[in-house]
């Protein structure tokens, strides 16, 4: 039991200390308690903390992803525009490379995204600017013009270039024309950030200007192809359209026209006369007419016009077409055959008539004639015979004027001086106006020696001159002009014969070459006058018209082809032996017959003599087959000439061909009775000259025996 | 030639107008030439078939047989007879009549004492 009680107050030290062990414990516990308590308060506040944070991160996340939204929004909404646009877009990079291509681009080029992409953008525009520095271009290169440096440059420049005329290279080399727009993306501090380049594809745009430009082309080959005026004139009377003829007749470009009113190109005179067509027409009436008016080359045509109103449904008259043919030929045509149905009915009437008449004609003329000489000047009877054998005779000619319309004569065609002719009719011509005050003013040009009947031509000029005065019954002046004109079918000659008389009514102009259509008084004129010039010209292939005006006088102007027929066409005869012999003073003639018969009869001996003496010498030495003789040899007498080779026996077979200086009827008959066997008129003509020779030693004795028939 | 049974000649004149065939007579005749007239180149054939005469006159436009081919067949008997052709528009058959062998071919009517001359120059024709 001690133990126990040793126990005990070891247990009470014991007690006492694990007491204030105890209350140590308790007040650091209480400290942790504290400790504790702050730090859940601290823990609170941060989990507050935290909980606003994260608050606030859910609020920023909804705002970023919102704001994000948008942003996919705008680039969805960007590049659905970009891949829908119907028009190509390239954006390019600053070095140049293809940063993006929309669908319709990658369309147009036929390349796949990624075959662009990062590629360098020539590859797109590569010939274009390699051509660039190529300055000459030709006018199609220009009309498509590529892509240049210039424009580049512009881009540049300006920022921006909008609808240029380009052309893109597709991926299989095609040429495509595009209207190209382009803007330059730069940053804050103005670097080029890359280029937005749109093309609009104007493939179709382009074939359908061509096309219209092709239809444009058409209408005018065709209208241009077309012996027609023909324009369009609008509403407002303005030309819209005129072919080529409008340039041939005006004398100016045709671009000149269009704009202009109908009234200034075609002077108002003429206007007022076809403005209620051009009224009716834009009313929407087409028009049909016929016109007789004068053309800016100052010449009267007759115009057959057709208006044809064209209108479109919604917007009303457009204006109209107008074709205008000139019928001027056709007109003139339809005269000249109307003219010729005439001048057949007269020849026909003539031919018949003629020799009905001409016979009695003849047989009073042959009796007035021999009255006549048989009757003394003094007797009472001569003045009526001679009245009988004058006016049996007028009648004589106008018979043969009549004649002339009958195919019966033959012209006779030979090679000649115009002028000569014309100097010789006006000898007749001046003689009267010297009588009648006339002034006669010559104007000869140099003409070229023509091919034709000269006596008709002669008779053409002395009838329009006598014409011309007749027109000028109180005097006036007398124009007579000659000269070369080139015309369609060659050279030809021109004769103008000009009065200043009162001029021809409008009214009767178309008449004037109607046979019997005369304005004198009953008597004073055949009215063949004319329509014998008119004839005359036709057959030789010439043409006739004038010009009047009243009271100023009418120009009548004749254009003749220098040949109108009848050739040179002598041939080379049967080789003939013997000396032929030329009598003539004038050295030309001798040369010309010398020649011709050089070619008629090659191995000819042929000699010349100039005078009676010489000739006289010449004949009894050579006893020549052929005496060609001028019986107006100065000094002899060609007609002893002639008696004395008829006198000699030995030139029985001579054949004397006489020249005389006169064609009239008397010298023939002078020739005949001097025993000579042919005779021509001077001046020589090669062609009559050529047949007669050919004549006469055809039928020559000696030279063929027998028939005289050749 | 020149067998004419006077000094003066004869002619032979065909014409088928009486009037012309008067007219000639008138201008011969009373002059001492031997002159036969007919009307038609039918009728002048027959007396160029008997004999020659010192000229012919012939009409170039005859009814019938016509001036040319009577000139022709006269020719073809007599190559050396004469004939004058004398014609109203005698230029238009001048170059066939004179091709046919025609002495000549001149404009009718011509004067009386002219148309002696010419029978006179005809008679001394060879």
């Amino acid at each position: 039991m001690a133990e126990k009680i040793i126990s005990e107050a070891e247990g009470q030290k014991e007690l006492a200390g694990k007491i204030k062990a105890l209350e140590k414990a308790e007040t650091g516990l209480e400290l942790c308690r504290k400790k504790l308590e702050r730090q859940r308060t601290e823990k609170a506040k941060r989990e507050k903390e935290v909980d606003d944070f994260r608050r606030a991160m859910s609020n920023l996340l909804e705002d970023m992803t919102a704001t994000k939204n948008t942003l996919e929004y705008a680039n969805k909404y960007t590049t659905n525009i970009i891949k829908s646009m119907p028009d190509s877009l390239i954006v390019i990079n600053p070095n140049t490379t293809i940063r993006t291509v929309n669908p319709a681009a990658l369309r147009l080029l036929g390349y796949e995204e990624k075959e662009l992409i990062g590629q360098p953008v020539r590859k797109l525009f590569e010939e274009e600017e390699e051509e660039e520095d190529q300055s000459t271009h030709s006018a199609i290169d220009l009309q498509a013009m590529p892509l240049k440096r210039k424009v580049i440059r512009r881009l540049i420049k300006h920022g921006s270039v909008s609808n240029v005329e380009t052309i893109y290279r597709a991926k299989d080399g095609t040429a495509i024309p595009v209207l190209f727009s382009g803007s330059v993306m730069r940053d804050k501090r103005g670097t080029i950030q890359g280029i937005v380049c749109v093309g609009l594809d104007i493939t179709e745009r382009k074939k359908m200007e061509e096309s219209l430009r092709e239809g444009e082309r058409w209408l005018r080959i065709i209208t241009d192809a077309a012996p027609l005026l023909i324009s369009f004139v609008d509403t407002e009377e303005r030309y819209q359209y005129v072919n080529r003829k409008y340039e041939e007749l005006f004398h100016r470009p045709r671009a000149s026209f269009i704009g202009r009113h109908v009234k200034d190109v075609l002077g108002s005179e003429n206007y007022h006369r076809i403005s209620e067509h051009i009224q009716k027409a834009l009313a929407g009436e087409p028009q049909h007419f016929q016109i007789r008016t004068r053309m800016p080359d100052g010449k009267l045509r007759y115009l057959d016009a057709v208006y044809a109103p064209q209108q479109d449904a919604k917007l009303g008259p457009r204006g109209f077409m107008a074709a205008v043919s000139d019928i001027t030929e056709r007109k003139h045509l339809e005269e000249s055959l109307h003219r010729s149905e005439k001048m057949s009915a007269v020849g026909q009437l003539a031919a018949g008539v003629a020799h009905e008449i001409n016979n009695p004609l003849g047989i009073i003329l042959f009796f007035a004639q021999s009255a006549v000489k048989k009757i003394k000047e003094n007797d009472l009877l001569a003045l009526p015979l001679k009245s009988i054998e004058r006016e049996a005779l007028r009648c004589k000619n106008l018979v043969q004027d009549l004649l002339v319309f009958s195919r019966h004569d033959q012209k006779r065609v030979v090679e000649y001086d115009l002028n000569e002719a014309v100097n010789g009719a006006l000898s007749l011509v001046e003689a009267h106006a010297r009588i009648q005050s006339f002034e006669v003013n010559k104007e000869l040009g140099r003409v070229e020696k023509l091919w034709g009947d000269k006596n008709q031509v002669q008779q053409i000029i002395v009838n329009l001159c006598s014409n011309a005065m007749d027109a000028m019954p109180e005097g006036g002046s007398l124009g007579v002009m000659t000269r070369m004109l080139d015309t369609a079918s060659g050279p030809a000659a021109r004769i103008e014969v000009s009065d200043t008389g009162k001029g021809i009514p409008e009214n009767i102009q178309n008449k004037l070459f109607e046979p019997f259509f005369t304005t004198k008084e009953v008597g004073k004129g055949t009215g063949l006058g004319l329509s014998l010039v008119y004839e005359m010209v036709q057959r030789h292939g010439g043409k006739i018209d004038f010009e009047s005006q009243e009271d100023r006088g009418t120009t009548f102007r004749i254009t003749l082809p220098i040949k109108a027929g009848g050739e040179d066409l002598i041939s080379p005869q049967d080789s003939l032996r013997g000396s032929v012999l030329i009598i003539d003073d004038d050295k030309a003639a001798r040369r010309m017959i010398h020649k011709v018969l050089r070619r008629l009869w090659p191995e000819a001996d042929i000699h010349e003599a100039g005078d009676g003496f010489d000739a006289g010498q010449k004949v009894a030495t050579l006893l020549p087959f052929l005496v060609v003789l001028d019986l107006n040899l100065p000094g002899v007498n060609g007609v002893d000439i002639c008696r004395s080779i008829r006198s000699d026996e030995r030139l029985k077979q001579t054949r004397v061909l006489a020249i005389t200086g006169h064609a009239i009827e008397e010298s023939k008959l002078e020739v005949l009775e001097a025993g000579a066997d042919a005779f021509l008129a001077k001046p020589l003509e090669l062609q009559p000259l050529r047949s007669c020779l050919e004549r006469l030693l055809k039928t020559g004795k000696g030279i063929k025996e027998g028939h005289g028939k050749g | 030639m020149g067998k004419g049974k006077t000094a003066q000649g004869s002619v032979l004149v065909v014409d088928d107008e009486e009037g012309f065939r008067l007219a000639f007579l008138d201008n011969l005749e009373p002059f001492g030439y031997e002159t036969i007239t007919v009307a038609s180149g039918e009728e002048a054939l027959n007396h160029i078939r008997k004999r020659s005469f010192s000229l012919v006159l012939l009409d170039g436009y005859l009814n019938g047989l016509s001036g040319m081919k009577t000139l022709a067949r006269i020719k073809d008997m007599h190559p050396d007879q004469p004939v004058l052709i004398m014609s109203m528009m005698s230029s238009y058959l001048e170059e066939e009549a004179l091709s046919l062998g025609a002495w000549g071919c001149v404009e009718k009517p011509t004067d009386g004492e002219m148309l002696r001359r010419l029978v006179d120059q005809a008679k001394r024709s060879p």
